[in-house]
């Protein structure tokens, strides 16, 4: 929200740490307000909780719920050397982008805080492109250069696409920790004889780094999750995990795509619960 | 880095206009072939229906965010999110089979003496799963809208005589507008382009846009085509999501708000 | 003080994860397959599921057990635009695909390589299963059958091609694989009215207006292992399936019957993408195949039919069922593609049809 301070209408949105004003009640929140709640937030998580049981069924086919349960298809994934190679390359891939995008995102953010005026709003438009611009679009326009560019299937091909994806994701969570961040401090820090750099690391950079975190976890998902991309340039030497959940759905009969599913689930909330739980426990400190 | 993205999409628009010479061929042929447009306005009907699906669940939803305890918020909050880290592909996959014949939507509707609900390969099947994909890019912006809309007006409203309900339509629901146009816009935007949901859930003969893209280009590689379908698709996207923005339901808004994490 | 800890911390992971990336790249860019030891990785396309292991285990163990150091790489779907987008982008990275073998006589030379085999005794094989990129490796039927749930009395089940297409006779959810080469077009004439000695050159507007009938009732998948999932979770009543996905399916549990009325058969050949990596390799393993023990190996592994007329088999009994050559099991006739026809006009077929498809 910090990107569009032009914004005319008022905001409060919670801010972290913030307690919301609690307003006071106009009436009573109707019944059926609260039921049709419930079911949306049902909804909302049903295939989450779908996916999870079905990787301990025991049968060979997507019957849900299962009759039987059993460990086989965690089994199938852990033994079976085309998974474990799929989880691997997602992981270099994700761990690659989550670190370049962090840096490449927080050293935009950063230029663009303190330039403003059409060209930085058009940079800044070009780096937010692909979080709005159709995955299908980008992945055939990507495909078709990454054929000429003979870079199918290659790892710095993954590198430099995931990479444009979960930037803007970096770029928006350091942006707004920014926001809050008073110039003024890196001035009295330079006053006191720090040099910029020096300012840099131990004033601003502690001051923004939940930001930074939060968009590095953020690069990293987005990356581990990917697939429409990721299903144009894989080649059979370089799949990645959600490649080969999606052949595993739509080509095979291969049940082993529930625990992959769930791996994948519980990876990405271990990943975004972390700097959760460290604030947290920061804060109790 | 954004060259990553730049430089394809700079190819691919070159190709369209010059391959195999110099004119607006591929993109009046998008007119002509006959299937394109067919596709195109089955696609835009599939969005619009997902639009209004996710208005209708998500507007009472974000509406009862704002009027609930902290805790019970960050639990509606925590529903909203859970979609955004349940890998894609996965929830795809637990939509077919939630849908398929003999699955768990079938036999319900079966329970109650309705058979054969196969949504499965189905416009129907594709846009019940890709209102639960969508539903967070409404709530969200909506949520944040709503809650600055001051309760103390219809506290006022109430006070001079007007039942809850009048004052809620009279000043609480034109107040929200602006949050239902921006978010509305951004879904039908997202659902135009999407490409994993009608992959995994519909079929090859009711195929939406984003399928004939890929097809174009993996299996007719008719790469000049394709290129010039992207464009057009790429530019409606960008234009809805430039009035979304000035409308105020900014997406950056929304990547901070989903990037917070909370 | 902490904090300065954690950024050492950060900081460390950041290096750490980088190193990993570069150590990681060997795996991903090694398009060439080959390395100093002289092992060499093959690429190989086939179709995924019960099928492509078939071929692992009937072909690529022995051939790596004869010949150490070659091992190979598995991918799927087998779509031959991703052969054209290889060879036309000059990055094939392929060098096998099992592909049907109009496709390659269409392409001869273009995009698939003139094949080099001289260790092949061609007196072992029907001639019309040899062109010069082709050479069929197995053949198969396409199997049209019914769901015995829906069906249970074989009286009252339905019993011919023409009962497929009659929805009014025989309500219910077909199948098909949208692949238009193996003879769904040949099955629609055939039910209209069409006798097998007429079906050439194809009448391909009325085979289409034929499954327009059908179109609403009809589930099209995607490629075999999609309409096998589909048989397998009981999704349609009648489906027509290649017979090793119709074989799989029985070996599931799933309850279908073969309709044995007239049976369309075809065959599929190995290709060499032109400029593929390890062609030489390649031609090698294609030789390997075509011997009498592996042709019978794969046809015992996954329910076609050996090329090699010396391929002694024993099939199983989901095999058995859906052997449209063995006269015992089916009691109709059989109808062989026109491979002719079918390389002159392949690509176009499959255009028209994709635009009835997607209309």
């Amino acid at each position: 929200m910090a990107t569009h301070t032009q914004n005319p209408a008022p905001r409060h949105t919670e801010e972290q740490g913030r307690p919301a004003r609690r307003q006071k009640p106009v009436d009573a929140v109707p019944l059926w307000l609260k039921a049709v709640g419930v079911l949306v937030a049902i909804y909302l998580i049903l295939p989450t909780l779908v996916v999870i049981p079905m990787s301990f069924s025991a049968g060979a086919t997507f019957q849900f719920p299962p009759q039987e349960w059993s460990l086989r298809w965690y089994e199938s994934f852990f033994t079976d050397e085309r998974w474990l190679r799929a989880l691997s390359n997602s992981l270099k891939v994700a761990v690659s982008v989550m670190v370049v995008a962090t840096l490449v995102g927080t050293a935009a953010a950063l230029g663009l805080s303190k330039s403003r005026g059409r060209w930085a709003e058009a940079v800044r438009s070009f780096l937010m492109l692909p979080l709005v611009a159709p995955g299908i679009v980008i992945a055939v326009v990507v495909y078709i250069a990454y054929l000429n560019w003979q870079m199918v299937g290659s790892f710095w091909g993954y590198l430099l696409i995931h990479t444009a994806m979960a930037l803007p994701f970096v770029l928006v969570s350091v942006t707004a920790s920014l926001s809050g961040f008073d110039a003024n401090l890196l001035r009295a820090a330079s006053s006191l004889g720090a040099n910029p750099l020096r300012a840099f690391w131990r004033v601003q950079l502690p001051l923004i780094l939940p930001g930074v975190l939060s968009g590095a976890v953020f690069a990293f998902v987005t990356s581990l999750d990917e697939v429409v991309v990721a299903l144009f340039i894989r080649s059979p030497l370089f799949e990645t995990l959600p490649v080969r959940m999606f052949n595993s759905v739509t080509i095979e009969i291969d049940p082993t795509v529930a625990a992959a599913s769930s791996i994948l689930v519980v990876l990405a909330t271990l990943f975004i619960l972390t700097p959760q739980l460290f604030r947290l426990v920061r804060r109790k400190k | 880095m954004s060259v990553a993205v730049l430089a394809p999409l700079a190819m691919s628009l070159w190709r369209s206009l010059t391959d195999p010479s110099l004119g607006l061929t591929h993109y009046t042929d998008l007119f002509t072939d006959g299937i394109t447009l067919t596709i195109v306005s089955r696609t835009l009907m599939t969005s619009l229906i997902v639009t209004v699906g996710t208005v209708v669940l998500g507007y009472p939803y974000a509406y009862l965010m704002t009027r609930v305890s902290t805790t019970t918020r960050i639990l509606m909050l925590t529903a909203v999110l859970v979609p955004f880290w349940t890998s894609m592909t996965a929830r795809n996959f637990a939509w077919l089979i939630l849908v398929q014949r003999d699955g768990p939507v079938d036999k319900m509707f079966s329970a109650v003496g309705i058979d054969g609900v196969v949504l499965h390969g189905t416009v129907a099947g594709v846009a019940v799963a890709m209102i639960q994909v969508m539903l967070p890019f409404m709530v969200l912006p909506l949520y944040s809208h709503m809650a600055g809309i001051d309760r103390k007006l219809l506290l006022a409203a109430q006070a001079l005589g007007s039942t809850p309900i009048r004052a809620f339509r009279k000043i609480f629901l034109p107040l929200s507008v602006g949050g239902v146009v921006s978010g509305s816009i951004l879904v039908f935007a997202l659902s135009f382009g999407f490409y994993v949901t009608p992959a995994i859930l519909g079929s090859p003969q009711q195929s939406l846009v984003a399928q004939l893209l890929g097809q174009r280009t993996l299996q007719l590689l008719d790469f000049a085509a394709a290129g010039a379908l992207g464009i057009v698709v790429l530019l409606f996207t960008l234009a809805l999501v430039t009035v979304a923005n000035r409308m105020g339901g900014s997406v950056s808004a929304l990547g901070a708000s989903v990037a917070k994490g909370k | 003080m902490k904090k300065s800890r954690t950024l050492t911390a950060v900081a460390g992971l950041a290096s750490a994860t980088l190193l990993l990336a570069a150590c990681g790249t060997g795996t991903g860019s090694g398009s060439d397959g080959g390395d100093a030891d002289g092992a060499t990785t093959m690429t190989y396309a086939s179709y995924g599921g019960t099928f492509e292991a078939g071929q692992v285990s009937a072909w690529q163990e022995p051939y790596t057990a004869e010949n150490p150091g070659i091992t190979f790489a598995n991918t799927s779907p087998s779509d031959t635009a991703m052969i054209k987008a290889q060879v036309e982008s000059g990055s094939v990275q392929w060098d096998l695909a099992d592909v049907n073998p109009f496709f390659a006589a269409d392409y001869c030379g273009e995009l698939v390589e003139p094949l080099e085999l001289p260790n092949v005794d061609t007196s072992q094989f029907d001639e019309a299963l040899i062109g010069e990129c082709y050479f069929g490796a197995y053949q198969f039927a396409l199997i049209v059958s019914y769901n015995t749930d829906k069906w249970p009395d074989p009286a009252t089940a339905p019993k011919t091609v023409a009962d497929f297409f009659d929805t009014e006779k025989f309500p219910g959810q077909r199948g098909v694989v949208n692949d238009v080469t193996n003879g769904m077009l040949e099955y629609a004439l055939m039910a209209d009215g069409v006798t097998p000695e007429e079906l050439y050159p194809l009448d391909v507007d009325r085979a289409l207006a034929k499954w327009d009938t059908i179109r609403d009732e009809t589930t099209f998948a995607a490629n075999n292992g999609a309409m096998l999932q589909l048989a397998t979770g009981n999704q349609v009543d009648m489906m027509m399936l290649v017979s090793a996905r119709t074989k799989a399916s029985l070996d599931e549990g799933a309850p279908f019957r073969p309709i044995w009325d007239q049976t369309m058969v075809t065959f599929h050949t190995l290709v060499v993408p032109k400029g593929a990596p390890n062609k030489e390799q390649a031609m090698d393993f294609i030789e390997f195949v075509l011997q009498p023990e592996q042709s019978a190996a794969f046809a015992e592994a996954a329910g076609v039919s050996p090329t090699n007329k010396e391929a002694v088999i024993e099939l199983d009994e989901t095999a058995t069922q859906v052997n449209a050559f063995d006269e015992k099991v089916n009691t109709g006739g059989v109808v062989t593609t026109d491979a002719e026809w079918w390389g002159e006009n392949v690509t176009d077929v499959a255009d028209r049809f994709n635009t009835w498809l997607n209309g």
